[in-house]
């Protein structure tokens, strides 16, 4: 997402540094910075966005948020007023399922004129990419782009009766504002008018309700959608928005009442004669505060640093975050007195019904709210650690069977299956001295009983601890934009990040043995071995193709979108390309071979494949290939070693790895390549094709080939990619004696172009005078 | 004349070679796997923008039951992290003293898949390396100690490497990892453009959902992850200039190794 400077600033108090700081400092501690431009003045950052972020950074005052912890600056915060009320008229809302709209605020405005925005919002809405289109709808992308709440303004005049938030009915239509029309399935979420369809809810408004320059009343909506149904609606019909991506993270739905008021003072300063009628805010269950604790200890133990506690206290204070810090026991006491008059309920819900009914694992679930522990009291048995009855201490939790009711053996949402023979329906906190404190449909509400005594508990308990209630915590109450932060990983994530890692030290673990490879790798290495030393040479090929039993849903293209059932064909083709290189690889064979998976219906299985050929007619390699598979077959103890042949010309032939190696022994240590690679610098390969000539010469007795290598190299032409001599013989010839012949090929290649004949001929004159000058004789 | 190993497996040699020597075991799984081994133990939802994060080759194939009685489709491999939740849940399986003694340190070298258009640095197929430690009292620290030994081993020198803070959804704290240039040695040169630093792989603190997912209980256990990419560390290293060179059976590419 795009930035701008002087609008995050507006958001803090202070002065940012300078763009390359504000860069470097974010891209190590938040979101990576990808670009910063700055033209004419004007200071843009494309920050990206990653997934847990995306609930409350994808703003100006979310990144200003930011920027102002990480530079220790104070944040600026803005509110607007409630509008006055000047106009009768209002919306009537109706959102039919809250788990799908879980606020839904309007506000009808009469007295409006449509125009062109003040040019201060097109000089901040232009750098980031957006593109002014009228006073309306630019305050809605403005408050969308300072807030982060998407908003969405409808022509009243359009819209006929109330606004309905609903499921969207099989076979409804609506154009969207960019005139792509849409099939409506009956899963979206839609707002709807009395008449059909007007937004495909959080993701793109329609034609029906559309702004126009006669526009003379609006509806402004400022909402907040579920994000999964938003995702898959987006999904379905393949629309991504500003407002979608924003949705799709999940937000919280307090930002829509600020947004509201944003969006009004906005509207006013455009058009002062505006009346406004009364904001109509659906809003059945306002978000409750989220509260995590972390102690010093444990941010230390997950980052592996040695924060001090003032430490982690000044980093949640540069954070803006609310706590407390205490100890965990005195919490949990100062909730027992809270929750006297609370009454049971069998089902209940901690965030639901907490703090006025409990069932006895939600009770002590809210004693220890912000420790995370599961919900139910099987599984919170087995995320404890269990202790005895004589080691048990205040703040352990007491387990029973009551005998009575559902009693569960199993985990049900930790580690779901988890196995607990004694059985376990209930749940208490343990006091010390035998007592503890719980809930039960018998006493109603929370009390303090014997264990022994207690018709919930008796002698057949279990006990666990579930944190060291000693121990000081951070108890913190989370912004409600921050839906990132749900449990003490995030907030030692978020002490890390700001204080820095590179306050991390480094310390390499001691493990207490060597590593051991697995069997696949350990022969297969071995194997590779024994075929390097043979001259073969490893090539990976692709696993897509055109033939196979797997398919792929979607493939890059429809040749590739099969999964091999070989590697024969793979590996033939190879060769086959190869053989034309045989000049340039300086080699009449060509052999090569693969490791890699393949797959049938049902079955994945590792093979391998080996090809070998010289491009001749009636060459056979299969005596050469029959030596390789002994030498195989006797160092890893074979007791056989079959094959396919997959074509006799050139020679392919594949083999089942996994059969193979299946009766082998378990490695007990890795044994490595016999040879590793001394490269440095990997030389290029020209894209062009290469040109072959072959020059045969007559030299003095005694003459090297050396010599004639080094002669040719003062050419010193990068295009004369290789040369090697391929015949060689000694001869009496009349009069001149003894005379040895060098017949040799170079092969010449240009990494820029594909080269002539032309060419190809200069630069073997070139090599015949340098030839006939020493005094050599071209045969 | 001998014959050639493709660089990656030269690359993976090397790799097994430091790793083995720290005590990480090499693990190896499927390519073609389970939605919950992809994507759901590993704490990337459904329906959820973070399955964005990867471009997803879908199989046509009858569909599963995953560990929450849910229907489960299955993928070619997005990364070698699948194979971490087969390693965890074998684990989890062990006594707590089996636990205690042993911890899960594991490397995997392994070949993946990505739905996307191909050019010089990005291939549908390509290998990772991904490692996991999980035991009883891992750190960042930790991962910072066995990744500058890594680095520095597979470069032949002191190689420091430095943590920015990212996200993946199966970590949290969720790092990018960024190692000093090999070439300059952080003094800053074309290849690090400029600053020193190279970034080269995701890593973090295993997320307690994953933990869970696989049958290991946070309280008791945390662990490291990391992983990245091989064709690009093979690309750095050598300078390898297109990605597809590896993977069309070229001998003029392979026999430079």
């Amino acid at each position: 997402m795009k930035y701008l400077e002087s609008w995050l600033q507006e958001h803090i108090d202070g002065t940012l540094p300078n763009k390359e700081e504000v860069a470097r400092i974010l891209s190590a501690k938040s979101l990576e910075v990808e670009e910063t431009n700055e033209e004419g003045g004007v200071t843009t950052y494309e920050v990206k966005i990653l997934p847990h972020r995306g609930h409350d950074i994808m703003s100006h005052r979310g990144l200003a948020r930011e920027l102002a912890t990480l530079f220790d600056l104070k944040r600026k915060s803005i509110s607007f007023p409630v509008p006055e009320v000047s106009s009768k008229k209002t919306v009537r809302v109706l959102v039919e399922d809250a788990l799908r709209c879980p606020r839904y605020s309007a506000v009808y405005v009469e007295g409006v004129k449509a125009g062109d925005s003040p040019e201060w919002i097109k000089q901040k809405l232009t750098p980031i990419g957006q593109r002014s289109i009228s006073n309306i709808v630019d305050i809605t992308n403005f408050v969308m782009n300072d807030m982060g709440q998407p908003m969405h303004a409808f022509d009243a005049d359009k819209v006929k009766g109330g606004i309905t938030v609903r499921i969207a009915k099989e076979g409804e239509t609506m154009t969207t504002l960019d005139g792509k029309e849409v099939a409506l399935t009956g899963t979206e979420t839609v707002i709807a008018d009395d008449e059909g369809v007007l937004a495909l809810a959080g993701v793109k408004g329609g034609t029906k309700a559309i702004v126009d320059e006669n526009t003379k009343a609006i509806i402004f909506e400022s909402a907040n959608f579920d994000a999964t149904y938003t995702r898959k609606t987006s999904d379905k019909h393949g629309i991504r928005t500003d407002s979608s991506k924003r949705y799709e993270q999940g937000m919280t739905s307090e930002c829509a009442g600020e947004a509201i008021l944003e969006a009004c003072a906005l509207l006013k300063e455009s058009c002062p004669e505006a009346r406004f009628g009364a904001i109509v805010d659906v809003y059945p269950k306002p978000e409750k505060d989220y509260e995590v604790s972390i102690s010093v200890k444990e941010t230390n133990d997950i980052l592996g640093t040695a924060y001090l506690k003032n430490e982690v206290e000044d980093t949640l204070n540069r954070l803006g975050f609310s706590y407390e810090y205490v100890r965990l026991r005195t919490r949990i006491e100062k909730r027992m007195e809270s929750v006297k008059g609370a009454v049971y309920k069998r089902v209940s819900s901690m965030r639901e019904d907490a703090p006025n009914a409990f069932s006895c694992s939600s009770l002590v679930s809210y004693l220890y709210n912000g420790v995370w522990q599961p919900s139910i009291s099987i599984d919170k048995y087995v995320y404890g650690e269990p202790v005895s009855a004589q080691n048990a201490m205040w703040g352990d939790f007491v387990f029973s069977n009551t005998g009575e009711g559902s009693i569960r053996y199993e985990t049900v949402e930790f580690m779901p299956g988890t196995k607990v023979e004694h059985g376990i329906d209930h749940v208490g906190l343990y006091l010390g001295d035998g007592k503890v404190f719980h809930i039960s449909q018998k006493s109603n509400s929370p009390c303090v009983e014997d264990v022994e005594t207690s018709l919930s508990f008796g002698k057949n308990v279990l006990y666990a601890r579930m944190a060291d209630v000693d121990e000081g915590r951070f108890f913190l109450t989370i912004p409600k934009e921050r839906l990132d932060l749900r449990i003490k990983e995030d907030l030692a994530e978020e002490i890390g990040r700001v204080i820095g890692y590179d306050a991390i030290k480094t310390i390499l673990p001691k493990l207490p043995r060597k590593g051991l490879p697995h069997k696949r790798l350990y022969y297969e290495t071995k194997i590779k071995n024994i075929l390097f030393a043979n001259g073969f040479s490893e090539i990976y090929t692709y696993t897509f193709g055109d033939k196979g039993d797997v398919h792929i849903v979607k493939g890059l293209a429809s040749d590739k979108e099969k999964l091999r059932t070989n590697l024969g064909a793979g590996v033939l083709q190879a060769l086959e390309m190869n053989l034309h290189n045989t000049p340039l690889l300086g080699a009449d064979t060509v052999k090569v071979f693969e490791f890699g998976n393949v797959f049938t219906e049902d079955n994945e299985r590792r093979n391998f494949a080996l090809a070998i050929d010289d491009g001749k007619k009636k060459t056979s390699f299969t005596e050469e290939v029959d030596l390789v598979l002994s030498q195989i077959k006797r160092e890893c103890k074979l007791s056989s070693l079959d094959y396919n042949t997959i074509i006799a010309k050139p020679y392919v032939i594949e083999l089942d790895f996994d059969a193979l190696i299946d009766s082998l022994p378990e490695p007990s240590s890795y044994e490595s390549l016999t040879e590793t690679t001394t490269l440095t610098t990997y030389q290029t390969v020209s894209p062009y094709p290469f040109i072959v000539r072959d020059i045969a010469v007559w030299t003095p007795k005694g003459t090297t080939w050396e010599e004639i290598e080094a002669l040719a190299k003062t050419i010193d032409d990068p295009r004369i990619v290789r040369m090697a001599c391929f015949d060689t013989f000694t001869k009496t010839i009349e009069g001149r004696g003894e005379m040895t012949s060098y017949a040799f090929r170079f092969v010449i290649q240009s990494y820029e172009k594909t080269l002539t004949d032309v060419e190809a001929n200069e630069i073997a004159d070139k090599m015949y005078s340098l030839l006939k000058d020493k005094g050599y004789e071209i045969r | 004349m001998t014959g050639h190993a493709h660089p990656i497996t030269h690359l993976t040699d090397t790799i097994v070679r430091i790793f083995t020597e720290i005590g990480f075991d090499v693990a190896d799984g499927p390519e073609l796997e389970t939605e919950w081994n992809n994507f759901d133990a590993l704490n990337v939802p459904r329906d959820h923008p973070s399955r964005d994060m990867q471009d997803t080759f879908w199989i046509k194939k009858k569909p599963g039951v995953d560990k929450l009685g849910r229907p489960m489709g299955h993928v070619l491999r997005t990364h070698t992290s699948s194979v971490q939740v087969r390693a965890m849940d074998t684990w989890s399986k062990k006594s707590e003293e089996e636990k205690k003694s042993q911890p899960l340190a594991i490397v995997v070298p392994g070949k993946v898949f990505r739905n996307e258009a191909t050019d010089a640095t990005h291939e549908s197929q390509f290998y990772q390396v991904e490692g996991l430690l999980v035991g009883e009292d891992v750190t960042l620290s930790h991962l910072k100690g066995v990744l500058e030994t890594f680095f520095s081993k597979l470069f032949g020198k002191n190689t420091e490497v430095r943590l920015r803070s990212s996200f993946f959804p199966f970590v949290e704290p969720g790092v990018e990892v960024d190692m000093q240039c090999f070439k300059c040695e952080g003094g800053g040169c074309g290849l690090c453009k400029q600053t020193g630093w190279i970034e080269i792989m995701g890593a973090g603190m295993v997320h307690p959902n994953v933990l869970k997912n696989c049958g290991i209980n946070p309280r008791k256990y945390k662990g490291f992850a990391f992983g990245g990419g091989m064709d690009r560390l093979a690309m750095l290293k050598w300078g390898i200039d297109d990605i597809r060179l590896l993977y069309n059976g070229d001998l003029r590419v392979v026999n430079q190794f």
